[in-house]
C-alpha cells in the first residue's frame, strides 16, 4: 500500500481504478494456468483470488483433492517406468470433474505401489513430496499446498511388446500383489475405477491373476499381443474377465483376433457392457474380424459382424473401433453392403457414438511435404464411401469419433531442428473433403482425437510401423489448427477430444 | 446489427426473445460503446461458428491457453484496460466464447509471474494484513517429507541451484564464471 502511495507521488501520475473480476471470471482464469501458477502463486495475490482458488480447488482441510493416473510401462532396454499423474478436481462439482491441470511424475515402480497399496498418511507424505519436486523441476520454488489423493481413476500396467525368456520377475509379484490388494479391499473408495493390463502371456495372466476378482474396476483395457494364444486356449477370455467381473466399458486391444469365440466368452461375463472397443493393430479392415472356425475370411464389414456382435452384447450403446479403411476397401465393401450380401434387414439404431480409427492403411491424411517451414497437407482419396456406409448402416448415432491410428505417419514431420517454426497449411480440397464428410454423416457431432500428446524429438515413433529406428517430431497443436480450419466450413460441431485409451501420450515429458 | 451477430449474446438472444419484433432500443447499462464496437466485430467474425454448448465446460480440451487463433489473437491484442473492459462485456452479455478468449489471454499473461508482478500488472491492490500474509505462507507450507535418495538429491540439487541464481541476480558472479569454465 505504501510502496503504491510512493509510487505515485513519485510518478505524480493518477493509478488506474484497480480491477475486480467477478468470481466466476477470475475460477475461469484460474483453470487456465499451469497448477504451480494456480495453486502456488495465484492465492496470494490478494483476498479475492484466493477465495477463487479456495473455493474450486481446495477443500475443507485446505488441501487440493486429486485423482491419480498410473502408469507402468516396460520402457527402452526393458527398464521400467512408472509415471503418476496428479489431476486437480473441481471437488465441489459433483461427481468431481477432473481439471485440465495434470502433473505428470516418474517414479520408481516401488513407490506407484506404495501410492496404490501404502497407508495414507505416508501415500499422502509421498504423493506431497512428488509434487514439491515437480514444482522444483519447473523452477518453482514458491510454497505450495498440500495436496490429498482422494481416488485413482486409472492404472495402467504395460508390459510392452518385449517379452523375456525368464519367468516370473520381481516386478511381476509386484503387479500381482496391487491387483491382490485391490481384490482385498473391493469397496475402498482409493481403488482404481480403470485398469489397463497389457501382459506378456495368457499363461502368466492366468497363473498370477486366476484367483483375483476386481470388482471395482469398471473400465477395464486389455492389451493382448500375439503371445497370447487364443486358439491353444479358446478360454482366455473367460478367464480374463473372471479378474474383472463388472465393467461397464471394455477395450480389447488384440494382436490377432483369432476365431470369435472369445468373443462369445466375453459376452458370457459382461453382458453389462455398454461400451465396447476393440482395436486391432495389424488389420487394416475390421472385415477381418469375421473369420471362420476355418480361418477363412469373409467379405462382410457392417453387416454380420457387428449385428452378431450386438446379439452377444445386448446393452451396447457405444461401439468402436472401426477402421476407417482403405478407399478401395471402403468402395468394395460399400458395394457389398448396398447388394445386400451383408446388409442389416434394418439401420442399426442401437448404437449412439461410434469410433473409428482413420490410421496408416487408410492413406487419409497421408501426404505432407515441408517445406519453408510450411506442412502442406493433402489428401488423394475421397471420403464419400465411409460416410455413405455409415448412413445405411446406422440410423440414431448422435456422436462419430474419429480417432487417430498410427496418424504419427501421416501427422509428423522429420527431424529438422529444435528451432523450427513448423506452420501447417491444408489444402483446400483437402479441408473439403473433410467438411462434406462431416456435413455428410448422420450425427449431430464429430470428434477428432490424438492431439493431446506431443512426442520427443529424440524418441523414436514406436506406433509408426516403418520409423521405429527414426527420429520425428510431432507438432503440437496440429490437430487442433486442422479442427479450426474445419470448423470454418462446416456448421455441424467439431470437437477435439483426448483419446481415452493412448497409453504412450503419457511417455513425453511435454504434456505437462 | 444482424439477429445472427446479436444472437451470439445469450443476454440479448434471451431479450430479442422476450421482446420479440421491435424498434426499441435495448439497453447495455455494463458496456461503453467503445468496448460494444469491439464486441460486435468479434461476433461477426465468428457469426457462423457453432454455438457453445451446455457441456463445453467440462471438457478438459476446451482449457487450453495455447490454443488461441490468429485472428482471435490479432483481435484481443489491447491493452490491459480494455482487455478487462472486454472480459466484463463478455461476462454481463454471455459471450462465452470472447470470455473463454479474454480469460486465456489473461492467464498467458499470469504465467510465471510472482504475485508481486501480478498485482502490479493488474493494478490489484494487496488487501492482506501482515498477519494473513504469514498465514498464507503457512497454510502453504509444507512440512518436511521423506524423500527417496534420488528425489532428495534433485531437491537439494533445485535448491543450491536457486541460492546461485539468487547469489548471481545480487552481482555474486563468482560462480557463473566457474560453472561456465568447469
Amino acid at each position: 500500500m505504501f510502496g503504491r502511495l510512493f509510487q505515485f507521488f513519485q510518478t505524480g501520475r493518477k493509478e488506474p481504478p484497480p480491477r475486480y473480476l467477478p468470481q466466476e471470471v477470475l475460477e475461469t482464469i484460474l483453470t487456465q494456468l499451469p497448477p504451480c501458477d494456480a495453486f502456488g502463486v495465484a492465492p496470494s495475490v490478494c483476498r479475492s483470488w484466493k477465495t477463487a482458488v479456495q473455493s474450486v480447488l481446495f477443500d475443507t482441510t485446505g488441501a487440493i483433492p486429486v485423482v491419480l493416473d498410473i502408469v507402468a510401462q516396460r520402457g527402452r532396454e526393458s527398464a521400467w517406468i512408472t509415471k503418476v499423474a496428479f489431476c486437480p478436481t473441481f471437488f465441489h462439482i459433483f461427481p468431481p470433474h477432473i481439471t485440465g491441470l495434470r502433473v505428470f511424475m516418474e517414479v520408481d515402480f516401488s513407490r506407484s505401489s506404495e501410492l496404490l497399496l501404502g497407508p495414507r498418511k505416508e501415500r499422502d507424505s509421498l504423493l506431497n513430496a512428488l509434487w514439491v519436486r515437480w514444482c522444483f523441476s519447473k523452477g518453482s520454488y514458491t510454497y505450495l499446498p498440500r495436496i490429498r489423493p482422494v481416488a485413482v481413476a486409472q492404472f495402467r500396467i504395460g508390459y510392452g511388446v518385449q517379452p523375456t525368456a525368464s519367468g516370473t520377475t520381481e516386478v511381476d509379484v509386484e503387479i500381482h500383489a496391487i491387483l491382490q490388494s485391490f481384490a482385498a479391499n473391493a469397496g475402498d473408495a482409493f481403488q482404481p475405477r480403470g485398469v489397463s493390463l497389457a501382459t506378456r502371456s495368457s499363461a502368466w495372466t492366468h497363473s498370477n491373476l486366476a484367483e483375483l476378482r476386481c470388482s471395482s474396476v469398471r473400465e477395464l483395457e486389455v492389451v493382448v499381443d500375439y503371445y497370447w494364444n487364443f486358439r491353444d486356449d479358446p478360454t482366455i477370455a473367460q478367464k480374463l474377465i473372471a479378474l474383472f467381473p463388472s465393467p461397464a466399458r471394455l477395450v480389447a486391444n488384440f494382436w490377432d483376433f483369432g476365431p470369435s469365440n472369445h468373443l462369445e466368452g466375453l459376452a458370457t461375463f459382461c453382458d453389462g457392457i455398454r461400451t465396447l472397443i476393440l482395436r486391432k493393430d495389424q488389420w487394416p479392415s475390421l472385415m477381418t474380424l469375421e473369420r471362420d472356425s476355418n480361418g477363412e475370411q469373409r467379405d462382410t464389414l457392417f453387416g454380420g459382424f457387428i449385428h452378431s456382435l450386438l446379439q452377444r452384447f445386448p446393452n451396447i450403446v457405444e461401439l468402436g473401433t472401426l477402421p476407417g479403411g482403405s478407399p478401395e476397401r471402403l468402395e468394395r465393401e460399400l458395394k457389398i453392403f448396398e447388394a445386400g450380401k451383408s446388409a442389416p434387414p434394418r439401420p442399426l439404431r442401437q448404437i449412439q457414438t461410434l469410433h473409428i480409427a482413420m490410421g496408416w492403411f487408410g492413406t487419409w491424411m497421408n501426404l505432407q511435404t515441408l517445406h519453408d517451414n510450411i506442412v502442406f497437407v493433402r489428401a488423394n482419396i475421397t471420403l464419400d464411401p465411409l460416410s455413405a456406409v455409415l448412413r445405411n448402416a446406422f440410423s440414431d448415432l448422435n456422436t462419430i469419433i474419429l480417432e487417430e491410428w498410427s496418424f504419427s505417419t501421416e501427422m509428423h514431420v522429420y527431424q529438422t531442428g529444435p528451432n523450427l517454426s513448423i506452420v501447417p497449411r491444408y489444402e483446400k480440397e483437402f479441408l473439403a473433403q473433410w467438411a462434406k464428410f462431416v456435413d455428410d454423416v448422420p450425427t449431430l457431432r464429430v470428434q477428432f482425437v490424438g492431439d493431446q500428446w506431443v512426442r520427443n524429438q529424440d524418441v523414436p515413433c514406436r506406433t509408426s510401423p516403418w520409423s521405429r529406428n527414426e527420429t520425428v517430431t510431432k507438432w503440437p497443436g496440429y490437430h487442433t489448427a486442422f479442427i479450426r480450419e474445419l470448423q470454418k466450413l462446416t456448421k455441424k460441431r467439431i470437437d477435439a477430444a483426448e483419446g481415452d485409451t493412448c497409453m504412450l501420450k503419457y511417455w513425453d515429458p511435454k504434456v505437462c | 446489427v444482424d439477429k445472427e451477430v446479436a444472437d451470439r449474446s445469450v443476454l440479448l438472444k434471451n431479450m430479442l426473445e422476450d421482446v420479440g419484433e421491435s424498434d426499441k432500443p435495448i439497453p447495455l447499462p455494463n458496456v461503453t460503446g467503445k468496448v460494444l464496437k469491439k464486441v460486435i466485430t468479434y461476433c461477426e467474425h465468428h457469426r457462423n461458428d457453432p454455438l457453445p454448448q451446455p457441456d463445453d465446460d467440462l471438457d478438459d480440451t476446451k482449457r487450453r491457453s495455447d490454443d488461441i487463433d490468429d485472428w482471435d489473437a490479432d483481435f484481443i491484442k489491447v491493452d490491459n484496460d480494455q482487455l478487462f473492459e472486454l472480459i466484463l462485456a463478455a461476462n454481463y452479455m454471455d459471450i462465452k466464447p470472447l470470455l473463454d478468449l479474454g480469460c486465456k489471454t489473461v492467464a498467458n499473461m499470469i504465467k510465471g509471474k510472482t504475485p508481486e508482478q501480478i498485482r502490479e500488472m493488474f493494478n490489484i491492490e494487496n488487501d492482506f494484513t501482515p498477519e494473513e500474509e504469514e498465514q498464507i505462507r503457512k497454510e502453504n507450507e509444507y512440512v518436511s517429507l521423506p524423500l527417496d535418495d534420488s528425489m532428495m538429491l534433485g531437491g537439494i540439487a533445485c535448491l543450491l541451484y536457486y541460492s546461485l541464481c539468487i547469489a548471481n541476480q545480487s552481482g555474486c558472479q563468482h560462480y557463473h564464471r566457474w560453472a561456465s569454465e568447469s
